[in-house]
Order: C-alpha cells, then sequence, then structure tokens
C-alpha cells in the first residue's frame, strides 16, 4: 500500500513539474502602467461672426454684431437671422461651410453642440442688383427684351403691308 | 605457502584484468545560465487634450540588458481599456485604439498620426536578444516591399480617439490605464 502511494505521488510531481515548465516562461515578469487623464468640457462657444446689417438670435438672444457665444454642450441652438431694412442676406456659413440653403424663413436648428463651432453671416444692402451677385441690371434687360419685341412687331407689320 | 601466494597472484590477475575490460572515465561540464535583466522602459502619464485625435506618447524601450542570447528575448504585452468617468454619474466611456509609428532605427523625432499602426489590447512588441548577451533597445519589425524585405524599428507610440467618440461624450473627467507586462521569452 506504502508503495502504491509512492509510486502515484512521484507521477503527481511529474505532472504538476510538466505543467509548471510549460506555462512559466523563462526568466520574470516585470509590468508598469501609463495612466492617461482627459476632460471634457460642459460648455462650448459659437464664435459668430456678423458682416452687415441685420441681427442674429441663438436660443433666444439677439446679436447684431460678432460675438464668442458659450453653450451648453450637447446642446441644439435654434437660430434665427433677420435682415435689416433693405437689407438681405447674403450667406450664413458653419464651420466654414455653405448653409444659407438649410434656413428656412430665416430659421434653423444647429446640430448637436459637440466641439467649438464658428457661425458667419453676411447681410448686404439691397441695391436693386439680383440676390445671386449678378451685376448686370434687370431693368436694362426688361427695356432690351421689350424693344426686341417691338422690332419684331415692326417687322411682322411691313411685311403685312407689303402683302396687301 | 605456495598454495596461497599462487591464489593470490591468480585473484591479483583477475581483478586487474576486469578493471582494464570496464575502464570508463567521464567529462563532466557544468554551466550556469544567469538570470536575464532589463531595464523596461513606457510612456509616462499623460493628459490628453479634449478633441485631439492622435496623442504621441513616447516609446516603448528595453535598455540594460544582460543574460540574452539570441532567441532569448523580451516581450511586452500591451493591455488597455476605453477612458472611464471620474464620476459614478457620467455614464459614457471614450473608446481609442493604441498607436504605433515604425521607421529608421536612428528616429527621434517620431510621432503617431494618420499613417500609425493600429495595435488591439492584448498585442506584443517583442525586443531581440543578441548574441553578446545584450538585448536590442528597440522592436524590429521587418516585413516585404514587393520582394525585398524591409527593417523598420518601433520609433513612437501613442492613442487615436475617433472625433465622434469625443462627440459623443459627456462633460466630465475621464482616466485610461495602458498596462505594459514584459516578461523573457525563448522561441520556440
Amino acid at each position: 500500500m506504502k508503495y502504491r502511494s509512492s509510486i502515484l505521488c512521484k507521477i503527481v510531481n511529474i505532472v504538476i513539474l510538466a505543467t509548471v515548465c510549460l506555462t512559466i516562461p523563462v526568466g520574470a515578469f516585470a509590468a508598469g502602467t501609463t495612466t492617461l487623464k482627459t476632460s471634457v468640457p460642459s460648455n462650448h462657444t459659437i464664435y459668430l461672426s456678423i458682416d452687415g446689417q441685420g441681427t442674429v438670435v441663438i436660443e433666444g438672444k439677439r446679436y447684431s454684431k460678432s460675438a464668442n457665444i458659450s453653450i451648453n454642450r450637447h446642446n441644439e441652438p435654434f437660430v434665427e437671422i433677420q435682415a435689416a431694412k433693405d437689407y438681405y442676406i447674403r450667406s450664413v456659413t458653419y464651420n466654414q461651410e455653405n448653409i444659407t440653403h438649410l434656413f428656412n424663413n430665416g430659421e434653423w436648428t444647429m446640430p448637436k453642440i459637440e466641439t467649438d463651432v464658428s457661425l458667419s453671416v453676411v447681410f448686404v444692402k439691397d441695391s436693386g442688383n439680383p440676390p445671386t451677385g449678378d451685376t448686370f441690371n434687370l431693368w436694362i434687360m426688361v427695356l432690351l427684351t421689350a424693344s426686341m419685341l417691338g422690332l419684331i412687331v415692326c417687322v411682322l407689320n411691313t411685311r403685312n403691308s407689303k402683302l396687301i | 605457502m605456495k598454495k596461497f601466494i599462487a591464489l593470490v597472484l591468480a585473484m591479483t590477475m583477475v581483478f586487474s584484468m576486469a578493471v582494464v575490460a570496464s575502464a570508463e572515465s567521464t567529462t563532466t561540464l557544468t554551466t550556469t545560465v544567469p538570470a536575464a535583466t532589463y531595464t523596461l522602459n513606457i510612456p509616462a502619464d499623460a493628459v490628453v487634450p479634449f478633441g485631439q485625435q492622435y496623442t504621441t506618447l513616447g516609446n516603448i524601450t528595453v535598455t540594460d540588458g544582460s543574460g540574452f542570447a539570441s532567441g532569448k528575448n523580451v516581450e511586452v504585452t500591451v493591455t488597455y481599456d476605453a477612458f472611464k468617468p471620474d464620476s459614478a454619474d457620467i455614464s459614457t466611456t471614450i473608446p481609442f485604439s493604441f498607436v504605433i509609428t515604425r521607421g529608421a532605427q536612428d528616429q527621434t523625432d517620431a510621432t503617431v498620426g494618420a499613417g500609425s499602426g493600429h495595435k488591439a489590447s492584448g498585442s506584443t512588441f517583442t525586443f531581440a536578444g543578441k548574441v553578446d548577451g545584450s538585448i536590442a533597445e528597440k522592436e524590429l519589425i521587418t516585413g516585404y516591399t514587393g520582394s525585398s524585405m524591409t527593417y523598420e524599428y518601433l520609433n513612437a507610440v501613442g492613442i487615436y480617439v475617433a472625433s465622434e467618440n469625443w462627440g459623443k461624450a459627456l462633460a466630465g473627467n475621464y482616466t485610461a490605464t495602458i498596462t505594459f507586462t514584459a516578461k523573457v521569452v525563448a522561441e520556440q
């Protein structure tokens, strides 16, 4: 009985030794850590730029000149733009992207604020020029069209009278 | 008396012959494998600015190596997890990935950026033991460009935080830990 248990002990020892040899690497472990820290701000800044005469209303507050506006993170501010009398909205740029076409009746909701952003509004005095920026006078075009029509009518009348 | 002397002589002869027949000599060689020692150098703690996508932390190097040999290397495992909020009131985390930059061996001003490689948590870096008993300071990364072999070295490590991950995070302070575990391994 004693002999048997001694053999069993040897077998167990050999198995344990073999297992240890397979899992323990040569040499010792060494470990270190690098700790990283960061802070996510609770407010962001809207860098509002206004060029020309008009007002920009952001979250109910009215601005008629450029300003840096603090806004809560993840807010979606409501923006209203109103040109002054005899002025029109030439362009609205959000983070260097032209978004003039996104305004409906001068109103627009900004996307969720996740970082500092810029909003630039340009008002231009309405001098009768088309808002497309085309410098060709509309009245001259109307006059030229009318003249051409008159000329055509005259030519047709002359032809008709000759035929009679 | 004669019989006794004859017996002694006979025995002497027999024993001497036996010794000659089974003669064996051994040379015993002994050696001591020294414990490999080294210094693992890892990036220092850092503050990551909000919104910054790539942040260079430094490099992983192994110096002051002794007791190494060809095929006896140091393997460094990098494990990490997302930035966790310091306050229990904040429910968001900021995931990031560990990035590396490779280059020439003597490059000292390397940074991580758009061209850096991404390494998942649990990735390993191997620093090769040398014939002279020392160890390579930088990890050597071999590859192929067409049919020719290329040799590049680990020159910078850092982290990459995608812009959308910054965007989703709620306001507050966050902490992340990168763990570097080194061990001496023998090539199989």
